[in-house]
Formats: structure tokens, C-alpha cells, sequence
């Protein structure tokens, strides 16, 4: 312990005083460490396939069938935007520890007690493959194909023997229950959608190098996005490329996205995103500033910015003649208009306007810097504003997301060079063909997020109070509850999913949920739910293709995959378990289409060879997909920034919104809001047609739960998992602590100091952890890094009177409380309270 | 003391996100080396816990009010240092060593251990104000950085070609490694060595810091769990 004070100040005088003894310099050259039998290792490539955006290459060294060290691309001269090199992060660099952890799943197990508590015997392929297959049939034929649902899961993004194995199966079985939406993005898709884009559609960070102004709310690529071609790479390299932009965080955490880079970080309370932008937006209106500059664009371009607006669209739809059109005019309110909403005037006038002095006391952020930021804002040639997913994590993420999104649009400057929609930038990606998961019959989906409900009431579940999709209309209900479930490289079975301790509850009551299946290669905290679990090979074990990921930085590229050793003990790629199975089912033909692992690459290789956004691939693609293994990765680098909302602003191509413009008024958040059932008692349970800052249930504004739960606790992306992978790896348990991040000022006020361990509790559990007091976070906010290992310790009830959970889930305090419009999880939103342990 | 070649490292700290690449692709490599032909598949690849051969350390400082409103005042920043070895010109590892097995070797000035002579006393470790000798306490032998002498390669114009694992691997591009000739010539000679970083009178480290814009007197390491 001794050594970790050096690098104090302190420690100098220590050192000083111990430079004693003779000078043992030395020629002798025979004294090195051992050297490495680099000769007799093979090489292979492999990728990492977890979700955090990228896919990056790994170069695996093995020797004798055992892997022997990690390497990643150095294949090119590395120069940015030419041929930079793929580098993996310290996740793909920890793969060896990973690939041999103790906890590997080693071969199919069957539960023998009760479920959760994780024991489990050995079974043959052969009976696990058996049982698989005759209860998909007796689940089927008992209640349904909509009572099988295949979970959220993102453990392993593979191209060919991925999880759409299962989809096929399941798809030979007369089809399963589909879920829409995701863990990272459900509430920004929806704003997004809503508001006339995609919420990636932000233009590209190369676009930067035209902007002069850079205002990230809660954008994080450095820790989001660690590939060495990733967007936190693409994010340096364009901000460093252009000494005259102005960077503006606004994050309650001091992010490594920061850490120097940045000219002005603005720390802000979780959940206040949207009072901060509205406050911009009254300036910026309040000042006669849009009127001056930017009147036209919002005319032109937008609808709903003020009562004109609307009213001339309902002119507009009414003289259309459009059936779909007539429908909305019912849902358009004038008066519900952003200006009068933002100034506090017309039907908004008791209200107030949303100024500098009402957002500062809400957000933290002084009514001086809201006011400064506004100038920066107005004053910008090309101003570029992106608003990062932790606002869409919360409990009217919807709603806090469209109003940051306004922004852009208030400065008239859409579609100019260097300025962007709002949204997560723009990034570039190579093509790979896919397995097929087959057609699925069911048409009924659910939010992602419902599921474990759906297991209690998806019976009644409808499109008007649970989001339902895919019925005739908004009453008719699932009419089943679930009855299988197949959580497939997920851990959000349990562990990535809101409420641990209360999903394990619906888990644990067999009669609910009668089968559950877990594929995966590690022994996760989901996989102890399992009533049967099916040993994967890891990536190192695989033969596969796969393309950059979906948010991997401008760099596309692809990875031809070469198993680097066996399948390890008695381990099955999905694609031959799932064959297994089909066997069983008696749909074998069916699902191999007469053909092998090696028939299948050839066969997705050529399509991914003949597609032609694969054409600028260097090195171009070989003939074969042997020759393609080979060589390993092919990039290439569109260097042409991409501007958002190009085709619509400067190519006339009308948006996907019914009115076809931007909708600061959205008809479709109109129809819902006026057409769905919300629960009133559900603080901010609310859809509006204009966005509007809401006070939440646990927000910083409840004054119901702020007394019990004095801080606001946030999750983060932690540089030592990509959500709950890599957990149990104890290099990057060690190289990057999971510890509650504290302000001093709360730390102090309940005696904590760096390293003990505390207490964090919210009414629905406890968690154990360290504390690292930190002037990163702000005062009254709490930040824990998700997915660290859901582990109840039932020898201890902690203060909410739950199991402690030692293993210091962030999921054991957040609420299962599905978001208005997208059913999306809430998992920023909460109020947690701390104490010494 | 002099050298024909010295080797050593240059760390851009205006760069560095602190995100552990080059500590984890340092211990995949040394783990492999210090424990080379263990049963991987029966008991998993050794820990080797607490011994970090390059190490991240995170500086962080600031203050905070609180406005009448509620509103906030700060003035936080934060910086990242990786450092493993810096194969000082004056190494006082090698003068704290009692029986010589710490060395610095004369034709690239790398400072190694001979772990035939090492007698595991530490003495090296409490004398180096960088962290960089760490104790593997199973074979109770002192071991560092090594520069990975093993990989480093010239082309025919002499050029590094291959450079030690923690440069290779960094995302942000942020480390380097050559001949400090070399060094000095792409970078200069860098910024003062200031906190958390000890004095460079100290022991004449081989390493060109670029300074994190940000970073200044008044802050702490925060992480040492994490180093």
C-alpha cells in the first residue's frame, strides 16, 4: 500500500532521502527477462462483440490450442482519416482473462433448485436439446406463440451464428413475442421520430471542423465510445482540429470526454436538461432575437413554434384532403404553442416564462451562465449542439430530449455547414450480411422494457396503457401472459433490467414464467434464473463475420473472424446448438437449409462481398472467405461530413412526420397524449405536443421523496464494462474500482472519505459499495457506474429492508416505472439516500 | 552514468481519457511473461492482483459553492498521468538496489532487473517516486517495465517500428516511446513535470510530458484503488 502515496509531492523527500547505495549500472546484457517463444505462436483474428458501438478487431496469439496474449489492429501507418487503426480498448485487451474465467458455463445445465437460487446439475446436448423443443411445443400449444418472448440482449453481436439462430427456431415453432425499442435510446427514438429525424442522425463529427461553437448536453463519446476508432477518438481528433471552437459540457458528472478538453463545463441536476434549454430558448425569443434572425427558418421549416403556425397548418391539412391529415386536425391546439409556452404568455401566462432565474434554481445552473451560454448560442456562425442519451434515461426522457433538441432549430441555422439537429452524431459503417431469424407470424410487439409485467398481466396489456403494438386498435390486449422466455447473450434478465429485487420476485414464482433459457458463456447473475442453460463459445472460439457495430466512430469496417482455438470444454456456437435443437424439433431441414457453418460464411461473405457500400473496403475483398480470415479487417474512411437534415433543409425531401416539416408541435405526441391512458398518480406521467420540462416522480423538484432520499442518483458507462460485460474480470475490476461517486460536500456531511464502504438505498433495494469522494459530481448528485453484478446477500437486510446487495447493482434502487410514450426505462431517475456501512 | 541510446517515453496528458488501455494491455503481456505454461482452462489466468506495471493515476482538485438559488460555483478540473517505467538517466532504484540486480543497461539505457540476483527486498520500490518496480509476490522477485525490450524493432532506416505494448494500444494516441533524441525532436522537451508527477531533479526521468491544459497545483490522486 505503501507505494500508491507516492506520486504526491510528499513522497519526493521520501525517495530523495533514500537515494543511497553504489551505482550498479550494468553492460551485462545476459540478464533479461524471460523471452516469449514468439516463433511457435499462431495468430488469429477475433472481435469484440459487446455493445458498446464499436466491434473492434483482436489479434489473438495462441500456441499449442491456448491462448497466449491479445493484440489489436497495427496494421496501417495509423494516420487519422486515412488508415487509422482500429485499437481495442481495455475491455478487448482483457479478453485472455475473460475467455478462461472460472465462471465459463461449461456445459448444458438443467436447474435442480428453486429458481434463482443457482444450482444446477450437468445434462447431455442431447437432453437439453430435447427439452427445449418439447416445451416450445407444449408452451405453444397451451398458451399461444405470443406467451414466448425472446429478450433484450446484447452480449454478442455476432453476424452469422448470433442470436437470430433462436429467432429461427422459435420462427419453425409458429413465432414468438417480439419487443420494440432498447435499454439506451427508447425515450430519444421516440423524440426523435417525433420531431422529423433519427436520434444518430446528428451530423457527422467532421462536420465540426466548419463549427465554432460545441454545446454537448450530457455527451460523453470518451467514455461512451473507447474504441481507438471510435466516436471518442473521432470526437478528439475534430476538436483538437479546430483551436477556434468553443466547448460547452452541460453534464452532472466532470466526464473524461472533459478532462481538459473542454473550455466550460456547466454542471447540471439529473432530469433538469429541459428546464436549461428552455431558459436558453427565452432568451433567444425574449430578446426579439428569432424574430430577427431566425422567423423564417421556424416558418419555413418547423411547425408549432407559435400560434400562426398551427393555425395555418390546420388550413393546410384541412385543404389537403388527406384522410390521414383530416384525422390529426382534432389534436392540433393553436394556443398549445411553443412561443407562448416558453414567454408564459396566451394560455401559458399563469405559468410564467421559463427564464434564466426559474431554470437556475431548478437545473444549478447559474441564471448568469444559462444567460452567457444563450449569447454563445445566438452569436455562433455555426453552432453545434448534441444532446447525449443519459437525458433520454429518464422518467419523461421524451419529453427532455425534444426540448434540447429546439435548440438547433431556434437558431435558424439547420442544415448549414458545421451545425447539427441535436442528435448523436453521424458515423460511418461497413455492411455485413446477417443469419435470418425467418418470418415470425406474431405481429403483437411490447416495449422492451414491460416484459417482466408482461409475465404478471400481459393478458390485459393494450396499446392504450402499456404500449402495446401491432393490435387492431387500442383496446384489444395481448390476451396472454408470458410463459417462456429465452434470454440469449442478456443479461437483462435481471441485472441490466430496473427493479433487481423486484423482477427477481416475478422470476422466482415458477408458476408465472413456466420456461426460462439462458444462452450464454459466463455464469451472469440473469443466468442463475435459468431453468436451462446453454453454454456459448466466446468470440475467440468463433468463426464469424461481422461489420464496425452501429456507433463505432467514422471508420467502417469489417472483421473476418477465425476461431483462434476449440470450442472450449463442452461449449456449442448458437448456430450448431440451435441446430441441435431444430433436430429435435423436426424442423432440421428447415433450419440449415442444407447447409454447414462453413456453407453459411461462404454464402453471407458473398452477399457482404457483392453489396456495394463495401466497395471502398481496403484491402478490397478477397474471392473467398478464407483468403478474407486471412487478412482479417477492411476500412474505409468517409472523410465527406455529413450534415443533418441535409436531404430535407437543402434537398427539399419532406420528413417522415405527418406534416412532413419538423414538428416542435408533434401531431403524433398530440394524438397519444390525448388518446393513451396515464396514470395520475405517476408524477410527470404525461405526453405534451410541445416539449415541456417536467417535474418527476424522484426528480429533483419531488419534494415527496426528498426528504427520505436526499440525493439524486445517476448511472454511468464505466470504462471497465460495456454494461454488465467484462464484469467479472478482475484486471478490469482493478483497473477501473466501481465505487459511488460522492461531491465532498455530501461526503463530508455523512462522514465518508475516499474508500469506505457505504449504504446506498432508494425504496426498492440496498447496494454496498466504496465511496470515491470526487469534486467530478455535483453537489446533492450521486453517479454509480451501471452493471456492475447483481449478488443479494440474504444474511443482511439493508435499510429499504431488502437483501443487501454486495455485488453493488445500480439496478437494485432503480424503479421498474415505464416512461410515457416510448414504455422506455427510467434508470437516471432516482432518489437514493447513503450512509458509512 | 552515460548511454548510447536512451530510451524513453512521451505521454500527451491533454489527450488521455484515463481509460486503463495501455495498463491492461501492459498486464495481458507481463501476466503472460511472469506466468508463462500455467493451466489456463482449469484455474483461469492469474490475477496477479495489486501489481500494475503501468499505472493511470488521476489528479483532481476544485472547489464548490453554492448561489443563494441553489445554483452552482466550481472551478473543478482533472487530469490523467500513465506512467510505467521512465528509465531515468539517474535511477534511484538502481542505487537503492543492495545487490545490484536493478541495472540500468548501458546500450539503451533501459533499466532492468536481474532477477537472479534479486532478493525481493523492496528497497527499489520504496526508493522510486514513479511506482514503477512492482513485487510479483509469488516468485518473490522484484519486476517493471521493461520497455518490452522484446518487441521493439527498427526498420532499415533505423526508425522504431514496433514500439512497446502500452503505446500500441493507446486509443487516443497519447503515449510514445523512442529515443529521447527522437522524442525531443517530435515533441521538444515538453512541459515542466508538475503535480502529481514528482520533480525531475529528482531522478532525470526519460519521459516528455505535454500538460494537460487544465491542470494545475491544489488537487489529489484520487483513484488509488485503481493504481
Amino acid at each position: 500500500m505503501e507505494r500508491r502515496s507516492f506520486l504526491k509531492m510528499s513522497a519526493a523527500l521520501g525517495c530523495a532521502a533514500s537515494v543511497t547505495g553504489c551505482d550498479s549500472s550494468s553492460s551485462d546484457t545476459n540478464v533479461t527477462p524471460p523471452e516469449p517463444p514468439l516463433a511457435a505462436e499462431q495468430q488469429s483474428w477475433s472481435s469484440c462483440l459487446v455493445n458498446c458501438g464499436s466491434n473492434c478487431p483482436i489479434k489473438v496469439f495462441s500456441r499449442d490450442g491456448v491462448i497466449t496474449r491479445i493484440e489489436t489492429d497495427h496494421e496501417t501507418t495509423d494516420e487519422y482519416g486515412v488508415n487509422h487503426q482500429i485499437r481495442a480498448c481495455a475491455r478487448g485487451r482483457s479478453l485472455r482473462q475473460r475467455t478462461y474465467s472460472p465462471d465459463r458455463i461449461k456445459a448444458p445445465m438443467k436447474r435442480v433448485g428453486k429458481r434463482g437460487e443457482g444450482k444446477f446439475v450437468p445434462i447431455s446436448w442431447d437432453e437439453a436439446a430435447s427439452l427445449v423443443a418439447s416445451e416450445l411445443k407444449r408452451i405453444a400449444a397451451s398458451y399461444g406463440n405470443k406467451s414466448i418472448l425472446k429478450h433484450y440482449g446484447t452480449g454478442a453481436y455476432y453476424g452469422f451464428s448470433s442470436s437470430a439462430c433462436f429467432d429461427r427456431i422459435l420462427n419453425l415453432n409458429g413465432g414468438f413475442l417480439k419487443i420494440y425499442g432498447n435499454y439506451s435510446w427508447a425515450q430519444q427514438n421516440e423524440a426523435a421520430a417525433a420531431t422529423g429525424f433519427s436520434s444518430t442522425s446528428g451530423s457527422s463529427l467532421t462536420a465540426l471542423k466548419d463549427s465554432d461553437l460545441f454545446l454537448g448536453i450530457g455527451y460523453n463519446p470518451s467514455e461512451m465510445r473507447q474504441s481507438g476508432s471510435g466516436e471518442g477518438y473521432d470526437f478528439l481528433m475534430a476538436i483538437s482540429g479546430n483551436p477556434s471552437l468553443e466547448v460547452i459540457m452541460v453534464d452532472p458528472r466532470y466526464t473524461d470526454s472533459m478532462a481538459g478538453k473542454e473550455d466550460q463545463w456547466l454542471p447540471i441536476r439529473p432530469g433538469t436538461d429541459a428546464a436549461f434549454a428552455e431558459a436558453i430558448a427565452y432568451q433567444m425569443i425574449s430578446s426579439g432575437w428569432v424574430e430577427a434572425n431566425s422567423r423564417a427558418f421556424l416558418d419555413k421549416y418547423c411547425v408549432g413554434y407559435d400560434q400562426a403556425s398551427l393555425e395555418r397548418l390546420i388550413e393546410e391539412f384541412r385543404a389537403s384532403g388527406d384522410a390521414k391529415k383530416l384525422a390529426l386536425i382534432p389534436y392540433i391546439d393553436p394556443t398549445e404553442n411553443y412561443r407562448d409556452y416558453i414567454l408564459g404568455e396566451g394560455k401559458f401566462v399563469a405559468e410564467g416564462g421559463k427564464t434564466p432565474a426559474w431554470a437556475a434554481a431548478i437545473c444549478g445552473i447559474a441564471e448568469d451562465k444559462i444567460k452567457q451560454v444563450a449569447d454563445k448560442v445566438m452569436a455562433a456562425r455555426a453552432p453545434y449542439i448534441v444532446t447525449g442519451a443519459g437525458v433520454n434515461r429518464h422518467a419523461n426522457g421524451e419529453q427532455a430530449m425534444r426540448a434540447c433538441y429546439m435548440l438547433s432549430f431556434l437558431t435558424g441555422k439547420v442544415g448549414k455547414p458545421g451545425v447539427s439537429n441535436g442528435a448523436l452524431p453521424s458515423q460511418g459503417s461497413l455492411s455485413r450480411a446477417g443469419m435470418s431469424g425467418l418470418a415470425n407470424p406474431v405481429k403483437e410487439t411490447i416495449s422492451f422494457f414491460t416484459w417482466a409485467e408482461a409475465i404478471v398481466r400481459g393478458e390485459e396489456m393494450t396499446a392504450r396503457k402499456d404500449g402495446l403494438r401491432g393490435t387492431p386498435d387500442l383496446d384489444t390486449p395481448l390476451g396472454t401472459n408470458i410463459k417462456a422466455v429465452f434470454a440469449i447473450n442478456s443479461n437483462a434478465l435481471i441485472n441490466q433490467h430496473s427493479d433487481c429485487n423486484g423482477t427477481a420476485a416475478i422470476l422466482e414464482d415458477e408458476s408465472k414464467c413456466e420456461f426460462i433459457v439462458v444462452c450464454d458463456c459466463w455464469m451472469t447473475p440473469s443466468a442463475r434464473y435459468a431453468d436451462l442453460l446453454l453454454p456459448d463459445t466466446s468470440w475467440l472460439e468463433s468463426n464469424d463475420l461481422v461489420n464496425d457495430s452501429y456507433a463505432s466512430g467514422i471508420m467502417g469496417y469489417l472483421v473476418a473472424m477465425k476461431a483462434a482455438i476449440k470450442p472450449l470444454w463442452d461449449c456449442k456456437s448458437m448456430y450448431d446448438m440451435c441446430g441441435l435443437i431444430a433436430d429435435k424439433m423436426g424442423v432440421g431441414a428447415a433450419y440449415s437449409e442444407g447447409k454447414d457453418e462453413a456453407g453459411w460464411l461462404s454464402e453471407l461473405y458473398g452477399k457482404t462481398r457483392s453489396n456495394a457500400a463495401n466497395a471502398s473496403a481496403i484491402p478490397p475483398l478477397p474471392a473467398t472467405y478464407e483468403e478474407a480470415q486471412k487478412i482479417g479487417v477492411f476500412r474505409a474512411f468517409d472523410a465527406t461530413p455529413k450534415l443533418a437534415l441535409d436531404s430535407y433543409i437543402n434537398g427539399g425531401k419532406a420528413l417522415s412526420t405527418p406534416s412532413g416539416k419538423v414538428e416542435i408541435y408533434s401531431l403524433l405526441m398530440a394524438q397519444k397524449g390525448k388518446d393513451w391512458v396515464f396514470n395520475p398518480d405517476i408524477k410527470g406521467d404525461d405526453i405534451s405536443a410541445i416539449p415541456k420540462y417536467q417535474r418527476t416522480w424522484e426528480g429533483y423538484e419531488d419534494d415527496e421523496t426528498s426528504a427520505e432520499y436526499p440525493l439524486q442518483l445517476i448511472g454511468f458507462h464505466t470504462k471497465g464494462r460495456t454494461h454488465s460485460s467484462y464484469h467479472n474480470v478482475p484486471w478490469l475490476r482493478e483497473a477501473t474500482e466501481d465505487a459511488v461517486w460522492m461531491n465532498p460536500v455530501d461526503a463530508n456531511s455523512r462522514g465518508l472519505a475516499n474508500g469506505d464502504k457505504a449504504l446506498v438505498w432508494s425504496s426498492r433495494g440496498t447496494i454496498e459499495v466504496p465511496v470515491r469522494v470526487t469534486p467530478r459530481i455535483a453537489p446533492g448528485v450521486a453517479a454509480l457506474g451501471q452493471g456492475a453484478w447483481y449478488k443479494p446477500d440474504v444474511s443482511r437486510t439493508g435499510p429499504s429492508g431488502h437483501a443487501v446487495d454486495v455485488g453493488g447493482c445500480i439496478n437494485s434502487l432503480t424503479r421498474y416505472q415505464p416512461s410515457p410514450f416510448a414504455k422506455g426505462n427510467p434508470q437516471h431517475t432516482n432518489r437514493v439516500q447513503i450512509s458509512k456501512a | 552514468m552515460t548511454t548510447n541510446t536512451q530510451y524513453g517515453f512521451y505521454f500527451d496528458s491533454s489527450k488521455c481519457t484515463g481509460c486503463k488501455t495501455c495498463h491492461v494491455a501492459c498486464k495481458d503481456r507481463m501476466v503472460g511473461l511472469e506466468r508463462p505454461g500455467e493451466d489456463v482452462a482449469a484455474n483461469g489466468v492469474s490475477d496477479m492482483k495489486g501489481v500494475i506495471w503501468r499505472r493511470v493515476y488521476e489528479y483532481t482538485g476544485g472547489f464548490w459553492s453554492q448561489n443563494a438559488d441553489g445554483s452552482f460555483e466550481q472551478d473543478v478540473f482533472a487530469c490523467y498521468s500513465s506512467i510505467g517505467c521512465n528509465h531515468c538517466a539517474n535511477p534511484v532504484c538502481v542505487k537503492a538496489c543492495p545487490t545490484g540486480a536493478m541495472h540500468k543497461r548501458r546500450q539503451d539505457g533501459l533499466v532492468l532487473v536481474a532477477e537472479e540476483l534479486c532478493i525481493g527486498c523492496e528497497s527499489c520500490a520504496r526508493a522510486c517516486p514513479y511506482d514503477a518496480p512492482q513485487l510479483d509476490k509469488g516468485r518473490k522477485v522484484m519486476t517493471k517495465c521493461d520497455g518490452c525490450q522484446d518487441r521493439l524493432q527498427t526498420n532499415e532506416a533505423g526508425e522504431l517500428i514496433r514500439k512497446p505494448i502500452c503505446v500500441e494500444s493507446c486509443p487516443l494516441r497519447a503515449l510514445d516511446f523512442d529515443t529521447m533524441e527522437n522524442l525531443e525532436r517530435r515533441y521538444g522537451k515538453g512541459d515542466a513535470h508538475i503535480a502529481p508527477l514528482p520533480s525531475q531533479s529528482i531522478t532525470a526521468p526519460s519521459l516528455i510530458i505535454k500538460a494537460n491544459p487544465k491542470s494545475r497545483g491544489g488537487g489529489q490522486v484520487v483513484n488509488g484503488a485503481e493504481v
